[in-house]
């Protein structure tokens, strides 16, 4: 299967540890990325809202990149938002013939005009999962990360919503209403994961710009759940969940207080930790809610 | 409904109880007008609001009730298509937009009723009536972010932030103490560029896309 890597603006951007811990544990476990490096930005949330033909067109734009570059038969972002726009396409071409038809003489204008709404999209979680999995993690484990207690966090667009996470879906699917990839993946380290409520809850991250307040009221909601079930650390699969729980914690934890203040990480952070990759490469010195401090103190950096 | 309790036997049980009256009928008021339907229906993303059995899952299950009051998509589908305009506006302009996009409600609803869009059309159907006197914050920031899709192909998060506080005319906030400070610590890490990564040919993309707009 040859996959296409669309890692999203977050990813080259506040996010870029996500982006490289991405990279280094898929290639740690032989998994072949080809970056279209050429993307563009999916539309997000205000494509969707402003212009339906835009909120086909981006999304679609990238994966004709990928298909007509690399003739890929899958494309797989780290991004929560990402995977939900190409997602939203792929499920307008299959179903829309009006909108696949719009789109296709776009990407004949501007493109490769290869794309028909027939390539796989894929979430890097639920990709490492059916790909590699667990076993495989807890085979490669080099330094165990028995004695962490960590929050397994998926957020929103992850498996949601059902009417377009069933297009086109050939793998194995995480469960939407009661993920449970990214526990599996983490508890293969030989990291603790704690019973945490609040898994796949919202963040309020969409609006942490529009609605400051509101924002900060869910993502305090999110942390000090994680807090309560006894996490030391917060693990996410999301640049968007992570710029709002992480990036934007200090400010959280003025309004609500240090029961909203942990470490936030990605959990390609910590898969690759276990494997033995430095913290450095890993830049688990990126996140502002300060990760390193548990981890010095539990002897894994 | 005191009449309702007639004598029902199934299978032999003799059921007794306000069996017809379980749920009162659905009474079609005579206010009903499917102008306000019928313009929502056209918005992006509203299409799907008709199919709505008013079932109340999406409400059940949103992630907003417990943290704004009042907030119900379920009563908001309502409102509009039962024609309700005055309603909507007096009580819930400033819910309506309040709408975190988790899905939730879209992924549970048994109708195929793409809930979360839906809710967005109708914050759109009043931002476009000019009910809020003002550009909000939602229309700002939607504006802002499609420029620069449209404009540069990718997102550069501290242009956006710059641009919407601007925009919002807030600028001054986004100065304070504790924003610079975290603004420094991104900069000297690496995590701001000050040069984006650019996309070559974006400009004939852009240009189609413009053209589409139009």
């Amino acid at each position: 299967m040859k996959l296409g890597y669309f890692p999203g603006c977050s990813l080259k951007g506040m996010a870029r540890a996500y982006d490289e811990s991405t990279k280094i544990v898929a290639e740690g476990f032989g998994i072949e990325l080809m970056e279209v490096d050429d993307f563009n930005c999916c539309g997000a949330l205000e494509a969707k809202g402003s212009n339906e033909k835009l909120s086909y067109m981006l999304p679609a734009r990238v994966m004709d990149s990928a298909k007509g570059r690399f003739h890929v038969d899958a494309i797989v972002t780290p991004c929560n938002g990402c995977y939900h726009s190409l997602l939203r396409a792929n499920a307008a071409m299959n179903e829309d013939s009006a909108a696949k038809s719009d789109v296709i003489s776009f990407l004949k204008d501007v493109g490769y005009g290869t794309y028909e709404g027939d390539i796989d999209v894929r979430h890097f979680l639920e990709l490492f999962y059916n790909e590699v999995g667990p076993e495989k993690v807890k085979n490669a484990v080099k330094k165990s990360l028995k004695g962490l207690k960590v929050a397994s966090y998926y957020g929103c667009l992850y498996e949601r919503p059902k009417t377009i996470t069933k297009t086109g879906y050939k793998s194995k699917r995480d469960d939407s209403e009661n993920p449970y990839f990214q526990d599996e993946l983490l508890a293969a380290t030989g990291a603790e994961v704690v019973k945490f409520e609040a898994a796949a809850s919202c963040c309020g991250g969409a609006h942490a710009l529009q609605d400051e307040s509101l924002a900060a009221t869910l993502s305090a909601a999110v942390l000090s759940a994680a807090k309560k079930a006894g996490a030391d650390i917060l693990a996410l699969p999301c640049p968007l969940c992570g710029a709002a729980l992480d990036i934007k914690q200090p400010e959280i934890v003025k309004a609500h207080g240090n029961d909203a203040k942990i470490p936030v990480v990605y959990f390609t952070q910590l898969i690759g930790l276990a494997m033995g990759k430095s913290a450095k490469d890993l830049k688990l010195t990126d996140p502002i809610s300060n990760p390193m401090e548990i981890l010095k103190s539990k002897g894994l950096v | 409904m005191a009449e309702n309790t007639d004598k029902m036997v199934i299978d032999g049980v003799e059921l007794v109880g306000i069996w017809k009256e379980f749920m009162p009928s659905r009474i079609l008021y005579e206010d009903v007008t499917t102008e306000f339907l019928n313009e929502v229906k056209k918005l992006p993303g509203g299409e799907t609001i008709a199919k709505c059995y008013q079932c109340g899952t999406c409400t059940g299950g949103c992630t907003l009730p417990e943290f704004v009051n009042k907030f119900n998509p379920r009563g908001f589908i309502n409102l509009v298509r039962r024609g309700h305009y005055d309603l909507l506006v007096s009580d819930y302009k400033e819910l309506v937009w309040k709408c975190v996009s988790c899905n939730r409600c879209t992924h549970r609803c048994p109708k195929g009723v793409n809930t979360q869009e839906v809710v967005r059309a109708i914050a759109k159907f009043l931002e476009d009536r000019k009910v809020f006197g003002k550009l909000t914050n939602d229309e700002a920031f939607d504006e802002v972010f499609m420029d620069e899709v449209i404009n540069e192909g990718r997102i550069d998060e501290v242009k956006i932030v710059k641009d919407f506080y601007a925009k919002t005319g807030r600028l001054k906030e986004m100065m304070s103490g504790d924003q610079l400070s975290l603004g420094f610590k991104m900069f000297t890490s690496g995590r701001i560029k000050l040069f984006g990564g650019k996309i070559k040919d974006w400009k004939k993309v852009s240009q189609r896309l413009k053209e589409e707009l139009q």
